[in-house]
């Protein structure tokens, strides 16, 4: 994650010093992109409940790991080297999460079983930007922008809703049964910041290469109330196409 | 009530399956338990503006009006929708000249015109029997009543049913629903109302959960009770122990009952003496959360005692094939002493195993009051008592030792060193009130306790065989020469010199007590007659220690030392 991030700023830093001396960019360009989004966030989730006069706990483990996305743009001069740019970014990842439970024992206090299994979680992220833009014109076909402004995060997150197990006498041991999920949608406005090169082979067409890092690190409830922290965002490269107007 | 949402589900599903419009004209409605009755004609019609499924609907709206006012349906029901506003929801149940048919139950929905919306249920057009009973309605009680082993109970109590059959065919029923005091569940029961042959039972006792609760025992300390939830309240009855062994039609075998007495006591002698409480009787709260320490004791130590056999030496309850327990606290007030304590000492200052699985414990003293110098608490409250009492049981089921001079103290013996295993099995080893030691109920006679048996002289028992009471009384001293046992037991395993022989024993040590107490549970459930005397115990225990752990090994050395030091040969 710190070598996309050191990425990320070498372009940006480029892209504002080539802005000083670049003419003037009007126009408009279009950018479809693959992203690859690194860093690996892990949620964890503790819910306590009550079984057998007594509070149980479950707690879940989900590491959203590094995995490719989307991400669209588009990018419009204003004046000189600014431009303002508007861009959408998709990010989903599925993956095993690790669930562990304290269950008490029926019969005592502070006798619990523990048990575990896992549970497939899965987190979706889009992520909306408005950006203003810094563009360089290296020549024709050359251009390199750099971009910061605020991105308003939507994230779906599945979150282990409920644990279930099986005992029988004389309830020493339980067995993990399943994990019942449920889906929890929040927003919450973060920040984005990044640079990009493009490359254009033709007068209207071309290709780029875009480095970015959007986080927001948004609360969500779980279902005992508690608060859950998601990070959402991360570390974007990508490459893709370019359409210029 | 399980019938209804079993129905309503069954015409749910249909209507999933038919789709909007669509009339399911035949259903088979079944009660639950697997016990079916005949199908019927049925109407649903779900509202809709499709005409084939409106004109059902309408169809059947009719039906129901003239039915209602030709009898065959009777309105029992007709309430404005707390949800829906300007509907009203209807009942209808069918009757045959007048006597209600099982089972034909029809519900109708009406909007603010007055126009059916919709229409559920079940209906048997064909009916054609006589609905003159041969038998009388109290002779049908009596007969309802030996079916189901109990009272007809609740409103109604009996009443006169046609019963569709599977076969089609219809039967005039007398029915009740039965409360049977014996295992305390409701049986729904129908005889023929000419013959008086029994045509149908299932059990209705609709609602029994188990259910953890909590309440503090006579210490102080905070522990589980096991509980069932019936009916809005919660009983003192066990149902997770042991789950597995579910019998249809009583509570399962093997669950623990604690009825509480309060404090009744001639109703508590007559219980005692016939052991047929009731229903009612069964100790009852409404949150779960237990007040009365003597109660949660007796309830939650019997559930322990259950563990402690089934986990060291797999048995099964009582009589190894779990055997309902009824345990009985309360039987007296505590402060009502002066009145009745002469006459019935042994329901303060005592606990007894009744047979057939049934215990009560005495309330012990009121707060303030000592006798011998010591506090007496609820004797369920100390659970080598619980342990003591119950082993009196597994007794009763095994060698029967007859309760009178050597195999009485035998018989008394075997209970106290179960109770103290048992201890030593749920308590940490110490000194003090909740801990697990070498004496008998320091829990509830404080200071002390009742009985030692590692140094029984200081309670002025004998701790060898020379000093064994001879006299008539306590049964020619069960209670007494048990400790000449007890005493073996304790040497057995600690180890130690005998106060009168001199002679030392070798102990197994307290890390591999389960030794001995496996040698003892061998012997005495297994190898011992019921008129064992303390020579046939020596050579019965030698034996089980042979038949465990080989011949010359340490536990045989040590029970054979042991038995040597108390001066058993």
């Amino acid at each position: 994650m710190r070598r996309y991030s050191f990425i990320a700023i070498t372009l940006a830093i480029t892209a504002l010093l080539s802005a000083t001396a670049a003419a003037a960019q009007t126009g408009a360009v279009i950018s479809v992109n693959g992203i690859y989004q690194g860093g690996t966030e892990a949620v964890s989730n503790t819910v306590s409940f009550t079984a057998n006069a007594e509070t149980a706990t479950f707690t879940s483990n989900f590491p959203v790991k590094s995995g490719p996305g989307f991400d669209a743009g588009l990018r419009v001069g204003v004046r000189g080297a600014i431009g303002v740019a508007i861009g959408i970014t998709r990010f989903t990842a599925t993956g095993n999460a690790d669930v562990t439970a304290k269950i008490p024992h029926p019969f005592f206090f502070n006798q619990p079983r523990s048990i575990a299994g896992t549970a497939n979680l899965s987190r979706e992220e889009t992520t909306t930007r408005l950006a203003i833009v810094f563009s360089s014109a290296a020549n024709k076909r050359v251009q390199v922008s750099a971009f910061v402004g605020p991105a308003f995060f939507s994230v779906k997150q599945t979150l282990v809703d409920a644990v279930s197990y099986t005992d029988s006498y004389p309830y020493d041991t339980a067995t993990f049964g399943q994990a019942t999920t449920k889906q929890v949608t929040k927003s919450k406005t973060g920040v984005t910041a990044g640079a990009e090169v493009s490359y254009f082979f033709a007068k209207h067409v071309g290709i780029g290469l875009t480095a970015a890092v959007a986080k927001a690190t948004i609360p969500i409830t779980a279902v005992d109330g508690s608060s859950v922290s998601l990070s959402a965002g991360g570390t974007q490269i990508g490459a893709g196409l370019r359409f210029r107007f | 009530m399980r019938l209804t949402p079993r129905f309503v589900v069954v015409l749910v599903i249909l209507v999933a399956l038919a789709g909007t419009g669509t009339i399911v004209s035949t259903q088979t409605p079944a009660i639950d338990r697997g016990i079916r009755i005949a199908s019927g004609a049925s109407a649903l019609a779900p509202g809709t503006s499709d005409p084939s499924a409106l004109a059902t609907l309408r169809s059947w709206d009719q039906r129901i009006t003239d039915m209602d006012r030709s009898g065959d349906m009777q309105r029992i029901a007709s309430v404005d929708d707390a949800i829906v506003a300007g509907r009203v929801q209807e009942r209808f149940v069918q009757r045959h000249r007048g006597v209600p048919v099982f089972g034909g139950d029809v519900t109708r929905q009406l909007n603010r015109f007055g126009q059916a919306e919709s229409v559920f249920g079940a209906f048997y057009p064909d009916i054609a029997i006589d609905v003159t009973p041969t038998i009388s309605a109290d002779d049908a009680r009596a007969r309802l009543g030996r079916v189901g082993n109990g009272t007809p109970h609740g409103r109604g109590e009996v009443e006169l049913m046609v019963l569709p059959s599977s076969d089609g065919t219809y039967r005039l029923t007398w029915t009740a629903r039965v409360f049977s005091s014996a295992d305390a569940w409701i049986r729904r029961v129908f005889i023929d109302a000419h013959t008086g042959a029994t045509v149908l039972t299932y059990n209705d006792t609709w609602t029994q959960t188990a259910s953890v609760g909590s309440g503090a025992g006579v210490l102080g300390d905070k522990k589980k009770v096991m509980t069932s939830l019936q009916s809005g309240k919660y009983l003192a009855v066990d149902l997770m122990r042991p789950p597995d062994l579910r019998t249809y039609g009583s509570f399962p075998k093997g669950s623990m009952l604690t009825f509480d007495l309060k404090n009744n006591i001639s109703y508590a002698v007559k219980i005692f003496d016939t052991a047929s409480p009731a229903v009612s009787d069964i100790a009852t709260d409404d949150d779960n959360l237990w007040t009365d320490p003597g109660l949660v004791d007796a309830h939650t130590y019997a559930g322990y005692t259950y563990d402690f056999y089934n986990k060291r030496f797999s048995r099964k309850g009582l009589d190894n094939n779990n055997l309902q327990t009824w345990t009985f606290v309360n039987p007296v007030r505590a402060q009502d002493y002066t009145i009745y304590y002469n006459q019935y000492s042994s329901l303060f200052l005592n606990a007894a195993y009744l047979g057939g699985g049934n215990i009560y414990y005495g309330v012990g003293l009121p707060s303030g009051v000592t006798l011998g110098g010591q506090q007496w608490y609820p004797f369920s409250g100390a659970l080598d008592v619980v342990a003591h009492e119950l082993t009196h049981g597994v007794t009763d089921y095994t060698s029967k030792l007859i309760y009178s001079g050597e195999s009485g103290a035998l018989n008394e013996s075997f209970s106290d060193m179960m109770g103290i295993a048992v201890e030593f099995y749920f308590q940490s080893q110490g000194s003090g009130v909740g801990q697990a030691d070498w004496l008998i109920g320091e829990d509830i006679a404080r200071p002390g306790g009742l009985r030692s048996a590692a140094a029984p002289n200081s309670y002025g028992d004998p701790d060898h065989y020379s000093l064994k009471y001879t006299g008539t009384g306590d049964n020619g001293g069960v209670h007494t020469n048990s400790s000449i046992v007890n005493h073996m037991y304790y040497l057995a395993i600690i180890g130690g010199t005998n106060r009168v022989s001199k002679q030392t024993v070798t102990g197994v040590g307290f890390e591999n007590r389960t030794q001995i107490e496996n040698v003892i549970y061998r012997a005495f459930t297994v190898l011992m007659p019921a008129n064992a005397t303390f020579a046939v115990a020596r050579a019965a225990t030698i034996q089980a220690a042979r038949d465990l752990y080989g011949a010359n090994s340490a536990a045989e050395r040590s029970i054979t030392q042991a038995w040597s030091a108390v001066g058993v040969s």
